[in-house]
């Protein structure tokens, strides 16, 4: 597949970032699932309202991005596909594990990257190469495993 | 509420990303952490790039409050959460932001399964803090910058922002080159995509013949009793241009005889027993089918 436009839209992503940046602080969505928590019994903390801002709008841009294609679909007759049990499991897993690591971490993907290495911190540096060497070995594991199985 | 306000406009435009850039599907992430999907590499490489460009260049002119900057300490508990956080990504093809796009954009019973899970985890992660930040004793903590770009110290090189934005234009530029196709497989690519039709190089049709269990629907597979079996493979295959151009020069050179003589030697031939030649039955612009033997071991035996 031949992408159009890579460019332009890493220019765009790394300026969203740097405006959160400056504005405020570097932006942590991991902070938003913690507000989420707070609502829980027992569970005390301010809320960080440019994380929650974040968090509730990006399933509205991903919504309106998607508009087009799914218009599209649509006139064709044709149905989105549905989720199955087991992406539903890999989406729960892969959703605690994450929020957990970026617990211990102290921030998640995009705080560590556009947050520490952005800023020239050692740690920032330190998480995005663990990160991205776990990732690649779970992700040749994974894909490995995929394959045995004849998926 | 400038906070949220703020928040929201940054969230909108982040989930369009997100979204364009393929992160509310979790294969496309999977399959770039496998190194086989460049241009979201090329997408988050231009990204970090810009970003430190600017945070450089507006640090420098003092734009940019350094106190809004947070570094965070190096320690045992970064280092467990890093490889965690990783391992989960690889795995599951997630990250938190995307999990938030794919409610929107992808899957939404499968995001919110993933928005679910992000949020048992943090409440697990408060619950177990106390007992897991005994972790940092473990390792030594390391605390500071790269470059002299914020107040916090110690920093290990000097240069500050000067160097801090050359660093940014270096992952700038390699950002720019990695997801780059060269121009000649940008165009063939191009053309696969429009014709929709397999075209393989004649070197790579010569190295990897079809697998009788990998034959597509252009290739034939003969198998005579009593015989090896071969493999006959008529995906049409791209020429190299000096033998295109090769091909052609002696049609356009030599004098086209009228189809009558054609049909008339062909048929002379035909009563004399003899068949006319595979070039001359072979129009030019038919594939040149490639022709191996299935496995070698097979031939051997044979030949003892």
């Amino acid at each position: 597949m031949v992408s159009k436009h890579t460019g332009a839209r890493g220019m765009i992503l790394g300026l969203v970032y740097v405006l959160a940046m400056i504005f405020v602080s570097p932006l942590r969505l991991t902070e938003a699932y913690d507000a989420a928590a707070l609502a829980l019994p027992g569970m005390e903390g301010g809320l960080p309202l440019l994380a929650l801002g974040a968090a509730g709008a990006i399933p509205l841009g991903a919504f309106l991005a998607a508009l087009p294609w799914r218009w599209k679909r649509w006139h064709k007759g044709e149905r989105g596909e549905r989720s199955t049990a087991r992406e539903c499991l890999r989406g729960f897993l892969g959703g605690f594990a994450l929020l957990l690591g970026a617990g211990l971490a102290g921030g998640g993907v995009s705080f560590q990257v556009y947050g520490g290495a952005v800023s020239g911190a050692l740690s920032g540096y330190a998480a995005v190469a663990l990160m991205l060497l776990a990732a690649y070995g779970a992700a040749r594991l994974w894909g490995e495993g995929k394959g045995a199985s004849g998926r | 509420m400038t906070e949220l306000w703020l928040g929201c406009g940054l969230g909108l435009a982040l989930g369009w990303l997100f979204q364009r850039m393929g992160l509310s599907c979790p294969d496309v992430l999977t399959e770039a952490l496998r190194l086989r999907c460049r241009a979201l590499w090329r997408t988050l490489l231009v990204a970090l790039g810009t970003a430190t460009l600017c945070v450089a260049f507006l640090g420098w002119l003092a734009v940019l409050d350094v106190d809004h900057l947070e570094i965070l300490p190096l320690n045992g508990t970064l280092v467990l959460g890093s490889l965690l956080l990783g391992a989960a990504m690889g795995f599951t093809g997630y990250t938190p932001g995307a999990s938030l796009a794919q409610l929107g954009g992808g899957k939404p019973l499968a995001g919110l399964c993933a928005v679910g899970g992000g949020i048992a985890g943090a409440v697990c992660y408060r619950l177990a803090a106390a007992p897991l930040n005994a972790l940092n004793g473990w390792l030594p903590e390391a605390s500071g910058t790269l470059f002299r770009t914020t107040l916090a110290s110690p920093y290990l090189l000097s240069g500050g922002f000067m160097l801090h934005g050359a660093v940014g234009i270096t992952l700038l530029a390699v950002g720019l080159c990695v997801g780059r196709e060269p121009p000649e497989r940008a165009e063939t690519l191009r053309e696969a995509e429009t014709e929709n039709a397999p075209v393989r190089s004649a070197e790579s049709a010569a190295k990897t013949p079809p697998s009788p269990e990998e034959a597509s629907a252009e290739t034939v597979v003969a198998a005579l009793p009593q015989e090896e079996t071969w493999t006959l493979d008529t995906v049409p295959v791209a020429l190299p241009p000096q033998v295109t151009q090769t091909l052609k020069e002696p049609a356009e050179q030599a004098p086209s005889l009228p189809e009558e003589t054609v049909t008339e030697d062909r048929s002379t031939l035909a009563r004399a027993g003899k068949t006319p030649m595979a070039s001359a039955a072979m129009p030019a612009e038919e594939p040149v089918p490639v022709i191996r033997p299935e496995k070698a071991e097979k031939k051997s035996d044979r030949a003892d």
